[in-house]
């Protein structure tokens, strides 16, 4: 129960009893018992409002004024002054004539076309009131007015025709007519005794309806008030049939609609409608009731027993006193429902005036009321879980929510509540508790956000996607926006503009973390590292008070403030009790770095190369980087600066295992490993190592330079790598020697031969030769030495006769040569031997192609004027054709096709 | 252990690495080769047993395309488990686990973030070695440093652990204390007894 309206007393009037009441414009006439006419003036300004006796007519008529009637348009007044109606000029208030000389007049109802229309326009809107005001004023000619009246069974309709009313109609009833109204122009309401009538006008019918058949719960029913309810909330024009004390509504048809019932506290008076209440006048007391639900409003104490309303005003009156009831707006009424706390009545309050809102300013107030609710649950009961139900299903701006939790401002607060969890006293636990039904709210509005972001992108990248997107895929993807959006009811976010979403996802991301911070900071990490706008300073400060570094970074390194990420990352690593002691969470950070930002790559790495050489490597060998060989060149050139060892390491890995093929890189190598070599002492194992790489390097490689390394290798050592070396530049003759005269190993010698002979290659096909010369070179004895036989009978084969004659001592013995010849005379006739086997399979071969030739060129078809191919059945004539194993033709040009 | 007996598992990770196969093989032993990529989210359930109990488990399938990603956090909110699923030949799809198991962790805010039963699949075994980018190794070393995440090779085609991966989350979600509201309590039944539980429980 609330007040939506209030009553004044009007002053200044005489001491006459009344009996009717009208208005019209800014007048209100009051007849009396006595048939005197009382005029008076209302002023409604915004100030003020009250009600003044300006004139008064006491010869008005002689008899009581039952009924005043206002009629617009015409400048009418009626009166029904006892039995008779009479009309006035209603501005002069000149007694006119007596309507149709009728005589026993008990009740009337008027049709008035104009009022009619503006009493179901004010539910409209505004516009179109004037508009109405307008059609007043321009076709006066058009307004319809027309009068019902009863004289005991008898029921006569007139009309108002240029200057005088008109009989239309008259009906011969069945009963005594207790009460009349009309519906539209041509329907109308009859109330008998116990029962009542609906007579259609255009057709003449007039079907009764009898209460105590047809429905049961009417039965007691004896219609003595039908109120009109002219509203466009409502489908159709209706009635509100009162009986006793109780009221219900009748379709236009006649047939009653149960959908509310209204039991009064008394038996009405009269119930007059004011959208959207129905205001009973009561003895003792005037009731107000919904008109949608029926359920009561208010009881106002006030005995009044005649009522008119008028621009928006009830006028009432009992014998004695005049009041004005005067509504309460929207506004003032909702909030002394929500003063109350009363919500689900505010929400019924707003259902209950639909009409004044546009659907917009509905959602709008009902969201501005489940938020007051909201808001009261969580402040005053305390009940976090079903305020934040109602805060979920609302659209409000977050930052309203976040006002409830003034806490999250202060950085000392917020470690006080973290702090505070093993407490066990009220009011922190109670925060908590709070602040744990947050978390749930922040997160739904993170999502909200995205989705709003990405339902922006999509519209933003529209316009600018390729031609080449297929229709599908765009279709698709925006018709997973546009489901989205349409099964949310997201009215805050839909109003949201990218730079909105970016603000507001800050505001919420930084709660969040605050949050996070209070009751669960295992999560600060994921949140940080997740797409998120987290306020830099306030997450600094909070993780630099609270020694999280770990977090800290993460901060920075989604903020891009990689330098101070890497700063700690670098203390830490320095700290041997810390969680971070060591290279490899720097190690790790760097190698997440974009190539962009290789510059830091390199600034911070410095510091892993000094401490930690070997793990630095990890580094620069990551895939990210290595991979790019522009990386490589400026990997090894910073490497080079800061340490040779680390460089060495980085130039054999991707020398190695990326096959990197840059000469520069194997040149490097190359001479990295001779300087290492040159500066350790001979037999150091270290060094042995460095000469082993270095050897594979050389003999693997192609890449580098030979005689760049030459030129570098010292004088006097290292003849073995010379010797790869020189064999790299074809110098086998001066490699074999190096292994021969230098290193005294002929096995070596030997073993070289056998790894480059080939008897294909110009350069290396005397490679035995060469090993013999130069160890009779060597010998420098009339006789050839055993070693050199031994040679000469092993590798025999692969050297020339001929040459190795010339190169003889004048006395060597041919008996010892004798294996050798035998041998190279063997390997001769072998070579023989195999030549002649190729010759002949390949004449052979030559054979079976040319008759398989033969063959084909022996077979014919003849081509005949019939002859016609396979798949067209067109001729051939002289057309290209085909033959298939079949002996079918087929035109060249169908068996192409065909193959399609 | 809790008397849940409804778990409900969500399946996260880059599209294609065959989330809705690896389902679709667990729950109808059906493997198709053609993709279609899943818009939003579906579930499908199984009935397990799980140790001689007999648990529902509904699997949602989500999309890991993000712009068919539409789920409330309510959604993840009530996630009893979650896999992560990745493509062992394709590197990228390896990378974002990071990612996924963060955004997970946010917008389903669970109490005991370290120990949340997650599992990580590694799919497409199946295919032949040399395609293969992350080794078992380089998997489980993550799997180890994220708080001993049990971690599978699976074929959602060859039918390869399938099976047993969904039986350990089961399992390992059932482990896992239900997720009891915990302030919903006076303050007298004191925090303590519930913030040594918590230590009990994690695993860091
Ligand atoms: N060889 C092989 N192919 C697989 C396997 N699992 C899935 N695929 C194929 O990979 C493709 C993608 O599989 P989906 O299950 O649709 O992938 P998804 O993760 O659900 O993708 P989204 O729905 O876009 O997130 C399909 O063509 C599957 O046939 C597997 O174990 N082995
Ligand atoms: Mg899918």
């Amino acid at each position: 129960m609330h007040e939506a309206y209030t009553y004044q007393l009007i002053q200044d009037k005489p001491p006459l009893e009344v009996t009717a009441l009208c208005s019209y414009d800014n007048k209100l006439f009051v007849g009396t018992k006595d048939g005197i006419l009382l005029i008076y003036e209302i002023n409604d300004n915004d100030d003020a409002f009250n009600v003044s006796l300006v004139d008064s007519r006491k010869d008005f008529t002689k008899k009581e004024i039952k009924e005043l009637y206002a009629i617009e348009g015409i400048n009418i007044l009626l009166c029904l002054s006892d039995t008779q109606l009479l009309a006035y000029n209603l501005e002069t208030l000149q007694f006119i004539t007596q309507v149709a000389k009728l005589q026993g007049v008990q009740y009337l109802d008027i049709y008035n076309s104009v009022s009619k229309e503006n009493e179901v326009n004010l539910f409209k809107n505004d516009i179109n009131i004037e508009n109405n005001n307008n059609n007043i004023n321009d076709n006066n000619s058009n307004i319809i007015i027309k009068l019902a009246l009863a004289i005991r069974k008898k029921l006569i309709i007139l009309q108002w025709n240029q200057n005088s009313f008109e009989k239309l109609n008259e009906f011969n009833l069945s009963h005594t007519i207790k009460t009349i109204s009309w519906g539209k122009e041509y329907t109308l309401c009859i109330g008998f005794a116990r029962n009542y009538a609906f007579i259609d006008l255009s057709t003449d019918t007039i079907d009764y309806f009898s209460l105590g058949n047809s429905l049961i719960d009417l039965t007691s029913f004896t219609p003595s008030k039908f109120t009109k309810v002219y509203t466009n909330s409502l489908p159709n024009n209706q009635f509100l049939l009162t009986k006793d004390d109780a009221s219900t509504y009748i379709a236009e048809t006649g047939q009653p609609l149960k959908s509310v019932n209204i039991k009064w506290s008394a038996i009405p008076l009269a119930v007059v409608y004011m959208h959207p209440y129905f205001i009973a006048l009561l003895p003792q007391m005037v009731e107000i009731r919904a008109f949608n639900s029926g359920i009561l409003i208010q009881n106002i104490e006030l005995n009044v027993t005649n009522a008119v309303v008028s621009n928006d005003i009830l006028f009432s009156s009992n014998d004695k006193d005049l009041y004005t009831i005067i509504p309460i707006d929207f506004d003032n009424q909702v909030v002394q429902l929500l003063n109350k706390k009363q919500f689900s009545e505010s929400l019924q309050l707003v259902e209950l005036y639909s009409s004044i809102f546009t659907p917009d300013e509905k959602v709008a107030e009902i969201t501005r009321i489940r938020s007051l609710e909201a808001k009261y649950l969580f402040k005053e009961e305390k009940d976090y879980e079903r305020a934040f139900g109602i805060f979920l299903s609302l659209e409000i701006d977050p930052n309203e929510i976040l006002q409830l939790y003034p806490m999250l401002d202060s950085n000392e607060e917020i470690l006080a509540l973290k702090n505070s969890k093993n407490n066990k006293d009220e009011s922190s636990f109670d925060k908590l508790q709070s602040i744990n039904h947050l978390v749930h709210y922040l997160t739904e509005q993170r999502s909200r956000l995205t989705k709003q972001r990405l339902y922006l992108l999509s519209i933003q990248n529209r316009s600018s996607m390729p031609k080449s997107f297929s229709n599908s895929t765009i279709n698709s993807y925006l018709s997973a926006a546009v489901s989205e959006f349409s099964l949310s009811t997201i009215v805050y976010y839909r109003q949201l503009s990218l730079p909105d979403v970016e603000a507001l996802s800050n505001v919420i991301d930084t709660a969040l973390f605050k949050v996070y911070m209070i009751v669960n900071d295992a999560l600060i990490g994921p949140l940080l590292r997740v797409h998120n706008n987290c306020d830099m300073d306030v997450c600094e400060s909070l993780l630099k008070s609270q020694n999280k570094y770990s977090e800290l970074i993460d901060l920075y390194k989604g903020k891009g403030y990689h330098k101070k990420a890497l700063d700690i990352l670098i203390t830490k690593g320095e700290s041997p009790d810390e969680s971070m002691y060591g290279p490899y969470h720097i190690i790790t950070y760097l190698q997440k770095l974009n190539k962009t930002d290789f510059d830091l790559v390199l600034e911070y790495s410095v510091w892993v190369i000094e401490h930690y050489p070997e793990e630095s490597l990890e580094i620069f060998t990551y895939e990210k980087f290595s991979g790019d060989e522009l990386l490589r060149g400026i990997i090894v050139d910073h490497l080079e600066k800061h340490s040779k060892d680390v460089c060495i390491k980085y130039l054999d890995y991707i020398i190695n295992r990326l096959n990197d093929s840059s000469s520069e890189n194997h040149n490097k190598l190359a001479s990295y490993y001779l300087e290492k070599i040159v500066s350790l002492k001979e037999g150091d194992e270290e060094r042995k190592k460095y000469e082993e790489n270095l050897k594979n390097l050389l003999e693997k490689s192609t890449c580098y330079s030979p005689n760049l390394i030459l030129s570098q290798l010292p004088k006097q050592s290292l003849y073995e790598i010379r010797a790869v070396l020189l064999s790299h530049i074809g110098e086998h003759r001066k490699a074999l020697s190096i292994y021969f005269n230098e290193l005294n190993d002929p096995k070596m010698a030997e073993q070289y031969c056998i790894k480059y002979y080939n008897p294909e290659d110009e350069k290396v096909k005397d490679v035995f030769f060469t090993l013999i010369q130069i160890h009779l070179e060597k010998e420098k004895k009339e006789e050839i030495s055993d070693d050199v036989l031994e040679l000469l009978n092993k590798y025999g084969a692969y050297i020339d006769a001929a040459k190795i004659m010339e190169i003889f001592p004048e006395s060597t013995k041919l008996n010892k040569l004798g294996i050798y010849f035998e041998k190279f005379f063997q390997e001769l006739m072998n070579r023989k031997h195999n030549q002649k086997i190729i010759y002949n399979l390949l004449k052979s071969e030559q054979l079976q192609v040319r008759e398989e030739l033969m063959n084909y060129q022996s077979q014919s078809i003849g081509i005949s004027e019939e002859r016609v191919c396979k798949k067209c059945l067109k001729r051939i004539g002289t057309s290209v054709f085909v033959k298939d194993s079949n002996n079918s033709v087929i035109h060249y040009g169908c068996m192409k096709s065909k193959k399609k | 252990m809790s008397g849940k007996n409804l778990l409900k598992a969500i399946i996260l990770g880059d599209s294609g690495v065959g989330k809705t196969s690896l389902m679709n093989q667990y729950v109808n032993k059906k493997f198709s080769n053609q993709y279609k990529a899943t818009i939003g989210a579906d579930f499908l359930t199984k009935e397990v047993m799980v140790d001689d109990k007999l648990i529902t488990i509904q699997i949602w399938d989500t999309a890991g395309q993000e712009r068919f990603q539409s789920l409330g956090v309510a959604f993840y909110r009530g996630a009893d488990c979650c896999m992560l699923v990745y493509d062992v030949n394709n590197m990228k799809s390896f990378e974002t686990l990071d990612n996924w198991r963060d955004e997970f962790l946010v917008q389903a805010s669970p109490k005991h973030p370290e120990s949340f039963p997650f599992i990580v699949l590694g799919n497409k075994i199946d295919l032949e070695e040399s395609k293969r980018q992350i080794s078992q190794k380089r998997a489980m070393a993550w799997c180890q440093s994220k708080g001993n995440i049990p971690y599978f090779e699976t074929s959602a085609k060859e039918a390869i652990n399938v099976e047993q991966a969904f039986q350990q989350i089961a399992r390992n979600a059932l482990m896992q204390e239900a997720d009891v509201p915990e302030f919903n309590f006076p303050p007298s039944v004191s925090l303590d007894a519930e913030q040594k539980q918590d230590q009990g429980d994690c695993n860091c």
